[in-house]
This record gives structure tokens, C-alpha cells and sequence, in this order.
């Protein structure tokens, strides 16, 4: 796979592709971790190892860095979304998937909460080009929430007249508020609890 | 409420982390209370003092108090992205419709949106 530089235009050598990626990679740890705020481009040069030359061979600066982070968080939790969901067909396997969420940030006691959340409080009054591409990975994921929700739908665990993406909006807004108020607490049980209560009303709606 | 009201402000990830968490728990607490409240009073539409079960306890206060905040939070995050108030209108209803239902049957009932995330929470 080549990779088509975004700042020259120009494709990639192997080693160069290397040298982006290891950029990418320190910068999206760093901003999990600290923030996209605190994270400075000196930051990035000490974890990734590159040198600063290199570092703006590949970017103009931070906004671009940030906007390649983005790329690369998405991808990488899209990715993970859809193979949680995307063969979800009924309520047992929609708590599977909750249950692989929570484990996955009990781990680290709910402190980073969601990369991909993380980055939407803070790019939302910076940069209108990072907001947007933020914005299109989050359609994306509820989009495979509404998916789920429709084949329940379709199977007959949902009303016909169930609003399949005001419930999505509806969980993924649970989903984000429960890794935020782990975030803060340094526990994971308010995200459980959240996304629980939220799973507990849609399985209410069921016709039996 | 909008993307812009003080609730959803004051849940914006800024400040001193411990500082925040008291913070939460505090609110948390007392939408817990008034979660209690309301379905004592029987207010959210389930008569409880008619009912033969008595008040409606397959709700838990807190845990709903757990989600309404979770729905504020997550819902005025998303709203601020996607800059359309829909998501924060969603999350919210979804965290109130589960325990006032009986008032707007309808809306408890499909999910769809209903009148309640327009009370001045």
C-alpha cells in the first residue's frame, strides 16, 4: 500500500511511509493521554523519535497532525465498531458489545475515556475541518447502531413504529456520556450503569 | 435546551478533575432526589397510588440519575460536533421517556421524540 502524502501530494517511499506513521502513532498516544491542548509538536518529536525536519517534511503543522490523528483513531475504532456490530442481530449480542466496551476501558479505570470522544470536545470550537471529519466518524459509528437496531426491528424485537435513529442518537449519546463521566470519576461504573439503563429501555420497547 | 445553556457549559471537560467529579456527584445526587420525588408523587404519569403494585419500583433513581447525566454530557458533546441540537433532544429523551411514560404514551412507547427534553431542565 502506498501512501499519498497530504501536504506534498507527492507518494510516499516505504521508509517515509514508516516515518509518518511512527509520527501519527506517538501523537494519537499523546493526545489520548493529554489532550490534543497540551500535546505540543515538541512532544511528538521526543515520543516518536523523529527528527523535527522529518516531522514537517510530513506536516505544515499541528492542525494537520491533529487532522491525521483523527484519520487514524477513526479508522481504528470504526474498524473495532464494526466488527462488534456488525452482525448484531439481537439484545444478548447488543450486551455482548456493551460488555466488551466497558471491559475494554475498566482496564485503564475508565481514564482516557473514548479517543474518538475525546477528540469531539475538543476540536469542536477550534477547527472547522477537524470538526467535520470528527462529525463523519461519529455518523458513522451510530450508523452501525441504527443497523443493529433495524434487524432487531426487522426480527420483531422492536415495534414497527420504534424511531430506529432517534434511539442510535439516543445510545450513542449514552455511550459518550458514560465514558465522560468515567473520565472524570477514575471508574468505569457510570459508563456501565449509563449504556445499561440506556439498553434497558430499548429492550422495554420490545412488543412481547 | 440548547448546545450553549449553562447546564451543558458546565459539563465541558475543563478544570481541576476532582474539583469536577464532586461537582457531578453532587448534581447527580440531586437528580437523583428528584427522580425519587417524582415517582413518589406519581407525577410521571405511572399512578402509583392506584396501582396495585404501589409505586413504580423497577426504576432506580440513581442509576436513571446516572444516565440523564450521561445523556447531558454525551448528548451536548455530540450536539456541539454535529452542531444540530438532535442529539442532545435523543439522548435525553431516551433517559427521561424510560421513567415518565405514561404521560406521552406514544413517545415512551416508539422512541420518538416528545415534549420532554423541551422542559427548561
Amino acid at each position: 500500500m502506498t501512501t499519498v502524502d497530504s501536504r506534498s501530494g507527492r507518494r510516499l517511499t516505504a521508509r517515509g511511509e514508516k516515518t509518518r506513521a511512527k509520527i501519527v502513532a506517538a501523537a494519537a498516544d499523546l493526545i489520548y493521554v493529554q489532550g490534543v491542548g497540551a500535546t505540543t509538536l515538541d512532544d511528538v518529536l521526543m515520543a516518536s523519535g523523529v527528527s523535527k525536519s522529518q516531522l514537517y517534511h510530513h506536516f505544515a503543522g499541528k492542525d494537520e497532525l491533529v487532522r491525521a490523528v483523527i484519520d487514524h483513531v477513526g479508522e481504528r475504532i470504526i474498524e473495532r465498531e464494526r466488527d462488534a456490530l456488525g452482525h448484531v442481530s439481537t439484545i444478548p449480542g447488543l450486551r455482548r458489545w456493551r460488555d466488551a466496551l466497558v471491559q475494554n476501558n475498566a482496564l485503564r479505570h475508565g481514564a482516557y475515556g473514548c479517543a474518538l470522544g475525546s477528540l469531539a470536545s475538543e476540536v469542536s470550537d477550534q477547527d472547522d475541518a477537524a470538526r467535520r471529519a470528527v462529525s463523519q466518524l461519529f455518523i458513522e459509528w451510530q450508523g452501525l447502531l441504527a443497523g443493529v437496531l433495524r434487524r432487531l426491528q426487522d426480527g420483531g424485537a422492536l415495534p414497527p413504529e420504534a424511531s430506529i435513529d432517534q434511539l442510535a442518537t439516543g445510545l450513542m449519546g449514552a455511550v459518550q456520556g458514560g465514558y465522560m463521566l468515567a473520565q472524570t470519576a477514575r471508574d468505569v461504573t457510570p459508563m456501565a450503569t449509563s449504556i445499561d439503563m440506556a439498553l434497558a429501555h430499548i429492550e422495554s420497547l420490545s412488543t412481547d | 435546551m440548547t448546545p450553549q445553556s449553562p447546564y451543558a457549559l458546565a459539563l465541558r471537560q475543563t478544570g481541576d478533575v476532582r474539583d469536577r467529579a464532586d461537582f457531578l456527584d453532587q448534581w447527580r445526587e440531586l437528580l437523583a432526589e428528584a427522580v425519587d420525588r417524582l415517582l413518589q408523587s406519581g407525577v410521571t404519569g405511572g399512578t402509583p397510588c392506584a396501582s396495585p403494585h404501589g409505586p413504580k419500583t423497577d426504576v432506580d433513581a440513581q442509576k436513571t440519575a446516572v444516565l440523564i447525566l450521561a445523556a447531558l454530557h454525551g448528548g451536548s458533546t455530540l450536539s456541539q460536533l454535529a452542531q444540530d441540537p438532535r442529539p442532545l433532544n435523543a439522548a435525553l429523551d431516551l433517559a427521561l421517556v424510560s421513567f415518565v411514560a405514561a404521560e406521552d404514551n406514544t413517545a415512551a412507547r416508539t422512541g420518538t421524540s416528545s415534549s420532554i427534553s423541551k422542559l427548561d431542565l
